[in-house]
């Protein structure tokens, strides 16, 4: 059987770097069910001992107040590792200390790992690792995952404290709160159901009023919570005196990263800096690869066309070259923008400026009941909702990445532009750019008006305190940004990958039947006329509204339906002939619902695999109903103007 | 007086912490009473501000800081949540047009003023009543 080993740490102490050492490239990201936060898992054989290493996410401590916390507790507390390795910062080591004090009351073996000890070095501390075993009854091994110091020690003294009993390291507190902590264990134990548990560890938590392990305990005479600032002065108290016997530190200075961040969150230029690193973000992942992008999508459409020739059967040979190699390659045109976008955001994220960025706009983005995190996100779906849905990951709080993901979609992304340009110049040809402008800026204001209204309703105003640690800055390490834009961009690959893929296809089949290959008269149209008695207030006739439902496979196909209906069978240009079947209002109305309408299937695809199927569905529907709703108000007020 | 109240550069105490989760959180971060807080700066559009606590910097918004009670060192405090007394100025935390303003009330910095009551000064200008805004920007030490 293999060893399991569990890491945990506080966030930010380099954990990750660690595992990234420990394990090599043999990682993966586990599938844990109803688990949006990343856990990574992977293997090492070690001197012939086959080891499981499992990447807890980051804690501050092992209550539970964010997903990320609960994760990490609940793995710890039920699927209880063999071996705990509790990685501390050599530069912070207090908080820590913390981790590893309430860890070493779990039924676990610990090791202690001081990492980034080549920092501290350079800053002149000075660590006593005899000292440090000695207060905390562990065995401690300095490490740096930069420099590969003491990993092979690690790893060895993984597979000697297996043969070990495990010792009984327990922090005794004043007599006081000893006394409360025995007298709740006391009772704790009579309980059938919490058989099995450390229940001195369940004890400290339900007295320093941990929600999950109070709703574990349900009622008790006890009040949850009662020692709580007693529990954590106790244990600093204990942690600084472990500090002042195995640490020495010289004075502190103004270090490099108090130094940049003086610049980078600065009063005056720290917008501007922020703008301007997210302009060149923006700009990397959706201008620098368009060429990339481009010529992805020429090579599908050469090997469609190929491929047609060679196919003699006309169903098969549709099937193929417009389903099936047009689905693929509408996967993969995102491939590009997906990978280059996570090495930027990689980068900001290894260095420490990504918190820093949410620090500095935190302000913009309060009102709206959401943190400066989820302002980027809002950014980049002025390029493409798809990334700008995956870069959601790594907002901590679940309720704000959902209402995000919900609100990114109407932010108008760069596919729906043709479209705009398309009915803008055809109707109103002088006011063109004012119409373009407007419609962006609507899009704008629904997105901020969905995100004020998704936490009324689906999160009853909850209020988001958001409380951020500003790592200090580091060099990232290239090893550590290939792992984190392979296992996103795979994510989207495999999960959002078959969605799309599927979703094409299923697209090919409706607007191919059943009469071969004549969209006015395929499933597609037939499903445009019942969606047009619907569509009808909005003025909306059945090849609009066909091209609408074609126009979900990607926003820009619009366009190109739009000319097919309206170009067919008469001898005007299809422009005229498109001025001529509807007033300038609908195409106003059409215009606002192209931009609120249900997300591209590539969108979908991506909500599904990020969030669930339950938000997909809601976002279909939500997305519908806010574009009904403007296209009519606007269908209403422009029949007053126009 | 609360976390929100201590300007940037300036440590405090902790007192108490609120007894929300938001509170527990904070606990679990260190903020916990007995143990010093410095304010190291605040965001371009001031708020939210950083905070060094237990070697890490951690940033609060002021709604979540306004919550902690701390107190200041060397019997420091700021006019706002000052008692009935005697102090003398130790700093006035604003610009040039802010500092102009206290000078015509007699409010500079190493001059002893009296407070008779809350938010309002006696100086040898005569007595005065400041706004909130202005008062938690004037640094006091007791005498």
């Amino acid at each position: 059987m293999a060893l399991r080993v569990a890491l945990c740490g506080n966030p930010n102490v380099g954990k990750t770097s660690l595992f990234n050492a420990l394990t090599g490239m043999r990682q993966y990201v586990a599938n844990w069910a109803g688990v949006t936060v990343e856990v990574k898992e992977g293997i090492r054989n070690w001197r012939g001992v086959k080891m499981e290493f499992i990447d807890l996410p980051g804690t501050y401590s092992l209550s539970s107040f964010s997903m990320d916390e609960k994760i990490a507790r609940d793995y710890l507390l039920y699927k209880t590792p063999d071996i705990l390795i509790v990685v501390v910062d050599a530069l912070s080591m207090r908080q820590g200390l913390y981790l590893f004090l309430e860890a070493a009351e779990l039924d676990t073996k610990i090791i202690l790992a001081i990492n980034a000890v080549d920092e501290a070095r350079k800053q002149g501390i000075h660590i006593d690792k005899q000292e440090l075993a000695k207060h905390t009854g562990v065995p401690v091994v300095l490490t740096s995952a930069v420099t590969g110091e003491g990993i092979i020690e690690l790893l060895d003294t993984i597979l000697k404290i297996t043969s070990f009993e495990r010792k009984n390291l327990q922090f005794t507190f004043d007599s006081e709160t000893e006394k409360s902590i025995q007298e709740l264990q006391s009772i704790l134990q009579l309980r059938e159901s919490l058989r099995g548990f450390p229940l001195r560890w369940l004890s400290e938590k339900y007295l320093e009023g941990d929600p999950e392990t109070v709703k574990l305990i349900e009622s008790c005479q006890v009040q949850p919570g009662l020692l709580r600032e007693k529990i954590a002065q106790e244990r600093y108290k204990h942690i600084d005196l472990i500090i002042k016997e195995a640490f020495k530190t010289p004075g502190s200075e103004l270090t490099m990263s108090e130094a940049l961040d003086h610049v980078l969150t600065h009063k005056y230029i720290g917008i501007p800096i922020f703008l301007a690193l997210m302009y060149m973000t923006f700009t990397v992942a959706f201008e620098v690869v368009q060429p990339i992008s481009e010529l992805i999508e020429t090579l599908f459409r050469i090997l469609a066309d190929a491929l047609g020739i060679f196919l003699k059967n006309q169903i098969v040979s549709s099937l193929i070259t417009d389903g099936i190699v047009s689905g693929v390659g509408s996967i993969l045109v995102f491939v590009p923008n997906i990978f280059v976008l996570f090495l930027v955001l990689g980068i900001m994220e290894e260095s420490g400026y990504l918190p820093r960025a949410a620090f500095v706009v935190d302000r913009i983005m309060y009102r709206l009941k959401l943190s400066g995190r989820s302002f980027m996100s809002f950014l980049l779906g002025f390029g493409c909702t798809v990334p700008a849905i995956m870069s959601t990951r790594g907002i901590s709080d679940q309720r704000e990445r959902i209402i995000t993901v919900l609100s990114v979609p109407f932010i108008s992304c760069s596919a729906r532009l043709p479209v705009y340009l398309l009915l803008a110049s055809i109707f109103f040809e002088k006011n063109k750019g004012l119409v373009v402008f407007s419609v962006y800026f609507l899009s704008v204001v629904i997105a901020m008006m969905s995100a004020v209204f998704l936490n009324k309703i689906l999160f009853k105003d909850e209020p988001g305190f958001l409380v951020l640690e500003l790592p200090r800055y580091r060099m990232p390490k290239l090893r550590n940004l290939m792992l984190y834009v392979w296992h996103r961009g795979k994510h989207f690959l495999v999960k959002a990958g078959t969605v799309i893929f599927l979703a094409s296809v299923v697209l090919w089949t409706v607007s191919y039947f059943p009469v071969n290959g004549d969209p006015a008269n395929s499933f597609a149209s037939h499903i445009g006329r019942v969606v047009s008695r619907v569509l009808k207030p909005l003025g909306f006739d059945w090849r609009i509204s066909t091209a609408l439902v074609f126009g979900i496979a990607a926003k820009e196909v619009i366009v190109s339906a739009l000319g097919m209906f309206f170009g067919f069978g008469t001898e005007l240009s299809f422009t005229t002939t498109l001025a001529n079947s509807f007033s300038p209002v609908t195409a106003l109305a059409l215009i606002v619902f192209v931009m609120a309408y249900v997300p591209c299937f590539a969108t979908l695809g991506t909500i599904s695999a990020e969030v669930g199927k339950k938000y997909l569905l809601i976002s279909i529907f939500y997305s519908l109903a806010i574009a009904y709703l403007l296209a009519y108000m606007t269908k209403l007020i422009g029949g007053f103007i126009l | 007086m609360s976390l929100l109240e201590v300007p940037v550069g300036f440590s405090a105490k902790v007192q108490s912490v609120p007894d929300t989760s938001m509170g527990s959180r904070l606990v679990s971060l260190g903020f916990i009473p007995g143990t010093y807080v410095k304010v190291v700066r605040s965001a371009p559009l001031g708020d939210p501000r950083v905070y060094l606590v237990m070697d890490k910097l951690i940033t609060l918004r002021n709604d979540s800081a306004k919550e902690v009670e701390v107190v200041l060192d060397n019997d420091l405090t700021v006019l706002s949540s000052a008692p009935e007394g005697t102090y003398q100025v130790i700093e006035l935390l604003g610009g040039s047009a802010f500092q102009g303003r206290l000078h015509r009330m007699g409010v500079e910095k190493g001059k002893v003023l009296q407070i008779v009551k809350p938010m309002t000064i006696k100086t040898e200008r005569g007595q005065f009543t400041i706004g909130f805004g202005m008062a938690s920007r004037v640094l006091l030490r007791r005498l």
